[in-house]
């Protein structure tokens, strides 16, 4: 009975056991963080190798024996997930990706590498961060997203390069602007328009298509792309199919941008009140007088005829996928953007097809093919760089124009003086001039184009031969067709010439461009692990690139009928040719990497890259080689026995440390400036052959010794990870003009030579930190800041400085020797003279002087007069341009299906030139800002502003820089705040949608500043090395607010 | 099969690695839109191009295409300065000149430009001597010569430290290039004194008057090469204008008659024909008149640039002094040049040039020949010189026929002749030399003080451009 008993419960216990150690059967589901389910994801119970693989439904099924057993969900590419079973029998899991994952896979130059190996300085930033936001091109979207990279959007035109900046200003002459490759291939960047249609080439890149982005900041990432890595290097990578049954999304945002912070300006009777008193002090006769309209006072608010709320739309939708053999990624995109300013716009229509197919088990061929036409349209508005004293900048002419001048008169006609040929504002009631040109005017009959047709196309084939070799071979290609349009009406404004014959009234321009560039691409792979510890990467690369560029155009003036505004029009005159352009260069290069580790503790890096350059030492092809090594070691400490003993390795997961040095280069010579020639002219009107460019057969690349030292680590698993890096940039070389003496009669009195020198240094945190993560709420946060000192060592022999000049006419900064690139330079002015009103300005040696427009320049003690300020003699360096500190932070929440991030700019240290403010306080006819109305007008007053005295340019900062002009640029911006929803529905699914995400953004939302301009973030000469910070009569930035959705099928 | 395969991929890869693709042609592209300096002087076409090519940089506006007319009138007492902007020469007119001034630099820089061109095709030709035969190459050393001549006799006058008679030409002078310069490395050069560079100028001079052709053979292409290119008589001329710079009155007259009769019709026997047009005003609107012995040709295609023209600087910035030469008894109203005169509410503007790209700039004119024999020869006769007398009123009769000079003695014919000169010669940049050959004090006008020949603004200061690169230079003294 006993033995019966027991033989039961052994049976109940072996049943009880049997039960749970008895295989059960787990399914479920791996999707990622939108819904959309993922193939191919191993499933494994941890600590076994029994596992599976998910279906192309996302769908898995697996035997598990205990109610502990952990399952381990791994992709490639994204975070692993541990799920314990616990009493379930189905388990569900969600993959995300993001930075924090030490196994992540990022781009490095010719290659991939997992983040847990790289030691050289490369931030990556993921496509979704530049996605789906209201910008036009991608490279707006990254500003504050990786250490050490400024960007800065230079202002609200559309499509208008920012400005872009790895590690500070690396050259002066030449570029800064960081290398930009894309799949492999470094393409045409920059503005390509030459005219006031800002046309950034990077906007002919859809953002949606990409998939990753990684800067590369040291000399172990960056040599191996040596003689043009000296600014960084922007590796862009598309999006390729994904294993699983095709995901088809469409994403869609509409939105509507208005302008940020305009300035307020006098109205009609506060602007009567003191130009009248300003020409009563000037001792004329009051000439500003109030009018009407039909009936309504003229209270004119240009800005509502300049500025407007525009709407903006952009829908893509892409059809991805892949099998065994076969990976796709198709896109279309259509953006329709209109700007805050009238008449500026930009449509984009682009499709891009990547496919890449596994024709036999060693064979690999594939290709990414892009077409983009982007239609580029602008009205005159002062704010690229060149045009910023430009008479029909539009932007300036909103603030400048008289609130007493009405843009219409009283029979609809256009409100211009008479006779037309003054090419005047009319003047309504007033005297005296109340504006430059009639801004309504031109913005309706002036139009700007710049179109471009672009082709971005690769094809590559890929040999797996055996023994851990690789060839890839791959050809790219970068065509772009760009028609530039110019009209300009022949009634008034730029197209009428007022000195000149009224006959040539009215001119059009047009400008074609083609511009081509080829890149073959060859190289060998090597990966394989040694004896279970040795990892060894290596790849030997022949790379040649040949860039033709070719344009040409021409000019019409003299519209023959008032309804022409073509080129193709009738004209009395056919002007010079205009636009010609016809230039190539080629670069030759060979070079290798090797990347060494051992078990994962100890790694090491070396690149080697070898250059020729078609456009040095001509004729001479031994000579136009250069070489440019990097390296690397690291150390992953926390992989150390003796390290994971300790009571560290519990709380500092992973640590690292690395160093890396290294030599790359600029070319920052045109294609044929090192040749010595002859152009033909004229005289009278026979042809001329004159010696017009001296060249130097010596001149060769800018280098740059880069040194990084860095510390990455992770805490408490990966739950804060970040890394912290010193860099030291030393540049010289650097390509200046030389000057000669004069009588040397060289053409230009320069001659190109490598003679400056100058230094970066800073250092750069990246935190990347999982605050909070529980089953419904989830809080993360990036961090990144940058500092940065730049000094200028060494000038062209004789030469101590550099002026940076503003739109032509404006000095602005100086470059000068022991102190930063483009520093801002202005004459030292203190406040006004309580005694008469008068601007202080300080002379070089201190001595206090005063300014009036009618008495002139007299001493403050005495009043005694004395010379003239000027700027060659009296300005000092006020401060840097170049931020101090700088970088972002995104936040981001999710609870149940919300989502919400917020992300920051930031920058401290720099100073602006707000040249804008002198134009508001100006005193000739010009409107000012409302400060203006506390002007000094008796004796004692303790006011900001001097006595207003008409036709003073001088007293507030036009005639030159003054430093009451220049302000401190801090700032905190609150770049893009976005509220999403998700929504997955049984009942969508069954209809095909695994996923509906609906979001609001608002980019550029508010500013923390105390500059008084309206944006810090601002460059009027965009990406000058030589006058950056300045602010001189831009357009305000754009602050749109847009809705959309993207449906996952 | 499977090393078949292996080998092929191997074959593959070595074809596609070494692939040379033109490397070489790649690496070394040639300019399209320019000529490199290898085939500079290749062709007879290419050499005479750069031969033009002096003339246009000479012809620059901001050097003799222009400016260096109106800095010349306008650093004087016939105008008054307008709009007082520093871009038109405002520091000019008002003696406010300093080493960083604008116009002190860009002129300097033209003129040498214009220099290191001649030097250029004078190497050029050396170098090249099997292209163009030995005569053509001759005369194209001779066509350089006397640009070069004419060039440092434009700098020298306006940057010399001392007018050559103050001292006999032992001040400061300028640095004296003759070498072609296409490098950096010889920026330091000091200044030859002003008798040296005078001495050059004679000498590019004398040969320029040995191998220039006597008269181009003009055609429908170009119809205007006897006026736009130098040819002997021109040289000749600008030896008078040279020697009575230098005080050097035999010399003068030695030339001059080489261009001018002893008697009426005054007109030149040998080479080019050079004559007074009969009327005045012709001489400026139709430019290819025998009066012409050299002018720089302007076009729609090719004209001064902005701002740099004559005919904007008389019609907007500079109004005629009304104290100035128009207040002179003597020049009557019906005297054809004042034809010119636009009077405009109180102001009066001089006309001689009205399109910047349609008039040819003078440089030098049989008119000024002749006053240049007239004043040599007045001052060298003790008593009053009767040919002199002929010459004068030979030029103020084309104009004013109603006028004839009948001086009662030396001093009075000399002076005469001076203010024939001013009316002659107004706003065609002869003012400032005139008054700085004869030591006068400049006078004052307006705002602006005089200028006597102690005071260091008499000359221009030696810019920065040069003072800043070459160490070997000193400024004038008083800067």
């Amino acid at each position: 009975m006993r033995r019966k008993l027991l033989l039961c419960l052994c049976a109940a216990i072996c049943f009880v056991t049997h039960s749970y150690s008895q295989s059960k059967t787990i399914t479920g589901k791996v999707t990622d963080v939108s819904g959309y389910p993922l193939a191919n994801v191993s499933v494994l119970i941890k600590g076994t190798q029994t596992g599976t693989v998910t279906d192309e439904t996302g769908s898995f099924s697996l035997n598990v024996s205990s109610a502990n057993a952990i399952l381990v969900f791994t992709y490639s590419g994204l975070t692993d997930e541990e799920v314990k079973v616990g009493n379930r029998s189905i388990v569900n899991a969600i993959l995300k990706s993001d930075e924090r994952s030490m196994q992540e896979v990022i781009v490095v130059g010719y290659g991939t590498q997992r983040k847990r190996e790289n030691i050289s300085s490369i931030s990556k930033i993921a496509g979704a961060e530049v996605a789906d936001k209201p910008t036009q091109s991608f490279d707006q979207a990254l500003g504050g997203k990786a250490a050490g990279l400024n960007v800065i959007q230079p202002n609200g035109v559309l499509n208008n390069p920012p400005v872009l900046r790895v590690r500070g200003f690396n050259s002066i002459s030449g570029s800064s602007y960081p290398l930009i490759v894309v799949d492999g291939m470094p393409i045409y960047a920059g503005d390509n328009s030459t005219n006031s249609a800002a046309n950034n080439g990077l906007g002919d890149i859809n953002p949606n298509d990409i998939e990753s982005i990684s800067v590369l900041k040291d000399a172990a990432a960056t040599a191996i792309y040596g003689s043009r890595a000296a600014n960084g290097v922007i590796l862009i990578t598309t999006k390729k199919g994904r294993s699983g049954k095709a995901k088809v999304q469409y994403d869609m945002w509409v939105g509507i941008t208005k302008p940020f912070n305009l300035f307020e300006v006098l109205n009609a009777r506060e602007y009567a009140t003191i130009k009248n008193e300003a020409k009563v002090n000037r001792g004329q006769t009051a000439a500003y007088f109030l009018d009407t309209l039909n009936g309504q006072p003229v209270d004119t608010r240009w800005d509502d005829y300049v500025y407007r709320d525009g709407f903006q739309q952009n829908h893509n939708i892409s059809v991805s996928g892949a099998n065994a053999t076969t990976h796709y990624y198709l896109s279309a995109n259509f953006s329709d953007q209109s700007g805050m300013m009238q008449k500026n716009e930009f449509q984009r229509r682009q499709t891009r097809l990547n496919i890449d197919h596994k024709v036999t088990k060693w064979l690999t061929i594939g290709t990414n093919l892009n077409y983009s036409k982007s239609i580029n349209e602008a009205p005159n508005t002062g704010s690229v760089p060149g045009q910023a004293f430009g008479t029909a900048g539009a932007a300036r002419l909103s603030f400048l124009s008289s609130p007493l001048a009405s843009p219409l008169k009283a029979d609809g006609s256009y409100n211009i003086i008479s006779p037309s040929s003054t090419n005047q504002l009319g003047r309504n009631k007033s005297t005296d001039q109340t504006g430059l040109y009639n801004v309504k005017m031109l913005l309706d009959l002036n139009t700007f184009s710049s179109t471009t047709d672009r082709i971005l196309a690769d094809v590559f084939g890929e040999i797996d031969l055996s023994g851990g070799f690789r060839f890839r071979t791959q050809y790219n290609n970068d065509y772009l067709l760009i028609e530039d349009k110019t009209f300009l009406n022949p009634f008034h404004g730029d197209g009428i010439n007022v000195a000149a014959d009224p006959n040539d009234d009215g001119r059009a321009t047009n400008i074609f461009g083609r511009f081509n560039r080829w890149v073959w691409t060859n190289q060998l792979m090597f990966t394989k692990v040694f004896g279970e510890s040795h990892n060894i990467d290596a790849v030997l690369v022949a790379e040649q690139q040949r860039s033709k560029g070719e344009r040409w155009g021409g000019n019409r003036s003299g519209v023959s009928d008032p309804y022409y505004n073509e080129y193709q029009g009738g004209y009395r005159l056919n002007d010079n040719p205009a636009g010609n352009l016809l230039t190539e260069n080629y670069l030759l290069s060979y070079l290798g990497r090797v990347n060494y580790g051992f078990k994962s503790k100890y790694f090491a890096s070396f690149s080697i890259r070898r250059d020729a350059f078609s456009g040095y030492a001509p004729g001479n092809t031994a000579d136009k080689w250069g070489t440019f090594p990097g390296g690397g070691i690291g150390w992953n400490i926390s992989q150390e026995n003796f390290y994971q003993e300790s009571f560290l390795a519990n709380t500092v997961t992973d640590l690292k440390i690395k160093a890396s040095y290294g030599k790359v280069g600029n070319i920052a010579a045109g294609d044929f400036d090192a040749i010595s020639t002859y152009q033909s002219g004229l005289y009278g009107i026979y042809s001329t052959l004159a010696f017009n460019n001296a060249g130097n057969p010596d001149l060769k690349w800018e280098t740059s010794k880069k040194l990084d030292v860095g510390l990455a680590f992770a805490l408490f698993k990966g739950r804060i990870s970040g890394e912290f890096n010193y860099y030291k940039n030393d540049i010289d070389n650097l390509v200046l003009n030389v000057p000669t003496a004069a009588s040397l009669g060289l053409p230009g009195n320069t001659i190109l030579k490598n003679v400056g020198k100058m230094y970066n240094t800073g250092i750069e945190i990246e935190l990347s930190s999982t605050n909070i993560r529980n089953k419904d709420f989830s809080w993360t946060t990036d961090l990144n800041i940058t500092t940065l000192k730049n000094k200028v060592t060494e000038l062209a022999p004789g030469v101590n400085e550099i002026v940076g000049i503003t739109g032509g006419l404006e000095t602005t900064n100086i470059t000068r020797v022991g102190y930063s690139v483009g520093s801002i330079y202005a004459i030292r002015s203190g406040g006004v003279n309580p005694e008469n009103g008068r601007r202080i300005y300080y002379k070089q040696d201190g001595t206090a002087v005063q300014f009036d427009l009618v008495q002139g320049w007299t001493r403050l003690d005495n009043n005694n007069a004395i010379s003239a300020v000027a700027t060659n003699t009296d300005a000092v360096i006020v401060g840097p341009s170049l931020p101090k500190i700088f970088g972002g932070m995104q936040n981001s929440f999710v609870y149940k299906n919300f989502d919400f991030t917020f992300d920051i700019t930031y920058s401290f240290g720099n100073y602006l030139y707000n040249g804008t403010k002198a134009g508001l306080r100006d005193q000739r006819f010009w409107n000012n800002s409302k400060d203006v109305l506390n002007r000094w007008q008796k004796k004692d007053d303790a006011a900001l502003i001097p006595r207003v005295v008409f036709g003073d340019n001088v007293s507030n900062g036009s005639a030159f820089a003054i430093t009451e002009n220049v302000e401190k640029g801090d700032f905190v911006k609150f770049k893009n705040i976005t509220l999403g929803y998700l929504i997955k529905d049984s009942g969508l699914q069954k209809a095909g949608i695994s996923g509906i995400r609906f979001f609001v953004q608002v980019q550029n939302a508010f500013v923390i500043t105390d500059y008084s301009g309206s944006d810090p973030e601002i460059s009027t000469n965009g990406n000058a090395n030589l006058a950056p910070g300045v602010d001189r009569n831009t357009l305000a930035q754009a602050r749109t607010i847009a809705t959309g959705l993207t449906i996952t099928f | 099969m499977k090393y078949l395969n292996k080998f092929i991929v191997y074959i593959i890869l070595s074809i596609v690695v070494f692939c040379s693709c033109n490397k070489e042609e790649f690496l070394n592209p040639v300019p399209q839109t320019v000529i490199s300096e290898a085939n500079a002087f290749g062709s007879p076409e290419r050499i005479l191009g750069q031969v033009l090519s002096m003339y246009s940089s000479v012809k620059g506006g901001t050097f003799m295409g222009g400016r260096y007319f109106v800095y010349n009138d306008i650093r004087a007492e016939e105008f008054l300065n307008v709009t007082g902007n520093q871009v038109t020469g405002s520091n000019t007119w008002a003696h406010l000149l300093g080493a960083g001034t604008a116009e002190v630099n860009t002129l300097w820089a033209q003129a040498y430009n214009a220099v290191n061109r001649t030097n250029i095709v004078l190497e050029g030709l050396d170098a090249n001597s099997t292209v163009i035969s030995a005569a053509l190459a001759d005369q194209y050393r001779a066509e350089a010569r006397f640009l070069r001549a004419l060039t440092y006799f434009s700098l020298v006058t306006l940057y010399g430290e001392k007018p050559f008679n103050a001292d006999n030409g032992a001040s400061k002078g300028l640095p004296i290039r003759l070498e072609a310069e296409t490098e950096a490395s010889n920026s330091q050069l000091a200044r030859s004194t002003v008798a040296q560079v005078y001495q050059q100028i004679l000498g590019d001079l004398e040969f320029a008057e040995q191998k220039l052709p006597l008269t181009y053979t003009a055609s429908t292409s170009t119809p205007d090469i006897n006026v736009a290119r130098a040819h002997r008589n021109s040289a000749i001329a600008v030896k008078t204008r040279v020697y009575l710079n230098m005080g050097r009155y035999n010399d003068v007259i030695t030339e001059a008659n080489k261009l001018v009769p002893s008697s009426a019709p005054f007109q030149t026997s040998s080479g080019v024909t050079h004559r007074l047009n009969t009327s005045f005003t012709d001489v400026f609107r139709t430019y290819l008149t025998a009066e012409s012995i050299f002018s720089l040709p302007m076009t729609s295609t090719s004209g001064p640039g902005v701002q740099n023209g004559l005919a904007g600087y008389y019609t907007t910035e500079y109004e005629l002094n009304p104290t100035g030469i128009i207040a002179d008894a003597n020049w009557k109203s019906a005297d054809t040049r004042k034809t010119f005169i636009v009077t405009s509410g109180s102001k009066k503007w001089y006309n001689k040039f009205n399109s910047d790209n349609a008039n040819y700039v003078p440089v030098i004119r049989y008119a000024e020949v002749m006053l240049n024999l007239a004043e040599a020869l007045a001052r060298t006769n003790a008593g009053v010189d009767a040919r002199a007398v002929a010459l004068l009123n030979a030029v103020r009769q084309r104009s004013d026929a109603t006028t004839t000079f009948a001086p009662a003695t030396k001093d009075e014919l000399i002076n005469l002749i001076l203010n024939e000169r001013r009316i002659e010669f107004l706003t065609e940049g002869l003012r400032s030399i005139d008054l700085l050959r004869t030591l006068q004090t400049i006078p004052a006008k307006t705002i602006v003080a005089a200028i006597p020949p102690s005071n260091h603004r008499y000359v221009f200061p030696i810019p920065e451009n040069e003072l800043l690169f070459n160490q070997l230079m000193i400024q004038n003294s008083g800067y």
